[in-house]
């Protein structure tokens, strides 16, 4: 049961046709779902669908779709409003209830991950394995250690194509459902998994926790009940991200997958374009070579077309992206691009657009 | 040795004028790229494997650059 009726999306004159970036304005579902959550009569629509028999029903079938999806039981999954909050249980929970010698992770990481790691005690042994050019761990470390890995990157879309032997933890926060489920976790050792609902479309200010109720696992702040589904987080978010779920489920994930190798065919007829990886699904990271990001955002936008860019030097962000600093790639004129079922008509005019504010920015020089 | 200074200039400068550099002295082999940007590290790695040329040495601000192809 879907807490809202299905409504069906204009694409021709959606906002969305041009949109490229990772977050985007609700659809017409999504305002209806917030719709109804105000009609209930709470302010705050984030608290809406609270107790009672019907709700409940409601957040389990939520919460088995989402669990579904990635190949996980529901009965393992606590949603948390916190990102810093799930990756710090996931970390220190492990830890505590096991002896693990070291602990292993990539460079690449989230800052508050790294952050969580520099926090550890120095008896601790850490190692930071780097990334190759194709955004491909170059080496796991020992198996005896306990392994943080990001199953995909969310600025590049990379993806891990192998999972190293030994004790996991894995960051899918910018996974897909479906990356999990090519592991065959169930053979695996995996004590926790960290989710994030934006990775599927789903709102911002949701995470997921997933432990591996066959391993041990100790909670490091005992005054947070986890054993609650939805500790930290609200009925109402977790009700529209299975709704979000089911959307991005039923997407033609193929016809994605042809516009991004269509974009990058087109835009590697520039030279000196730095293009992150291979078979990134929905996401693409460009860097074009002598370009200004922020000049070329703006002059793409006042073409319609909106994007997001991870380059130094804009009004923003004086430092290069650490992602694409550390794989080696280019880290000015970085074009990130997301795509989705709205936008896939106008691929292809933005990558001869985007070619050509390039060309004439470099011209310019 | 040619020596470019683009102190002061944010990305994507110190590189566009290292390449210019590169361009407008075709029997000059090495050159010396002066830049305080943060990014310019980076920038050059990924310029290195871009083009062919190698960076040779680098303290923070300085940066040595042997062209390899013309």
């Amino acid at each position: 049961m879907s807490p809202v009726t299905t409504a069906s999306h204009d694409q021709s004159s959606s906002p969305l046709r041009r949109n490229f970036q990772e977050s985007v304005p609700l659809t017409s579902k999504e305002l209806e779902f917030l719709g109804l959550a105000f009609a209930l009569g709470d302010s705050d629509p984030r608290w809406s669908f609270g107790p009672g028999a019907e709700n409940a029903l409601r957040l389990q079938r939520s919460l088995e779709t989402i669990a579904n999806a990635w190949g996980l039981s529901p009965s393992t999954l606590t949603f948390f409003s916190d990102r810093y909050l799930a990756f710090y249980l996931a970390i220190h929970g492990v830890l505590i209830a096991n002896d693990f010698p070291s602990i292993s992770l990539s460079t690449i990481e989230k800052k508050e991950v790294l952050a969580i790691v520099d926090g550890l005690p120095d008896s601790l042994p850490r190692h930071h394995y780097g990334v190759g050019i194709d955004g491909i761990f170059d080496s796991f470390g020992d198996d005896r250690t306990l392994h943080f890995l990001q199953i995909r990157n969310g600025e590049t879309g990379i993806s891990q194509r192998e999972l190293p032997n030994g004790a996991l933890i894995l960051d899918a926060t910018s996974a897909l459902p479906g990356d999990l489920v090519e592991f065959d976790l169930a053979s695996r050792p995996w004590h926790a998994i960290v989710l994030d609902a934006t990775s599927w479309g789903g709102p911002r200010g949701l995470y997921a926790l997933a432990i591996n109720p066959a391993l041990h696992w100790r909670n490091p702040m005992p005054t947070l009940d986890t054993s609650m589904p939805t500790f930290g987080a609200n009925y109402g978010l977790t009700m529209l991200a299975a709704l979000q779920l089911e959307e991005f489920l039923g997407r033609d994930h193929r016809a994605i997958a042809l516009a991004n190798e269509r974009v990058r065919e087109i835009v590697s007829q520039v030279a000196d374009v730095d293009i992150a990886g291979r078979d990134t699904r929905d996401r693409l990271s460009l860097s074009f070579l002598y370009t200004e990001s922020e000049e070329l955002q703006r002059s793409l936008y006042a073409d319609g077309f909106l994007f997001d860019s991870g380059s130094a030097c804009s009004s923003s962000q004086l430092e290069p992206s650490h992602v694409l600093t550390r794989m080696g790639l280019l880290s000015h004129g970085n074009v990130r691009l997301r795509f989705r079922p709205e936008n896939l008509a106008s691929a292809v005019e933005f990558a001869h657009a985007l070619i050509e504010k390039v060309e004439a920015g470099r011209s310019r020089r | 040795m040619i020596e470019i200074d683009s102190r002061g200039s944010k990305c994507p400068q110190p590189i566009i004028d290292l390449a210019q550099g590169i361009l407008r002295n075709p029997a000059e082999v090495e050159f010396r790229l002066l830049s305080d940007d943060v990014a310019t590290w980076s920038d050059l790695t990924a310029w290195s494997r871009m083009t062919g040329h190698q960076v040779t040495a680098s303290t923070p601000a300085t940066f040595l650059i042997r062209r390899v192809r013309n």
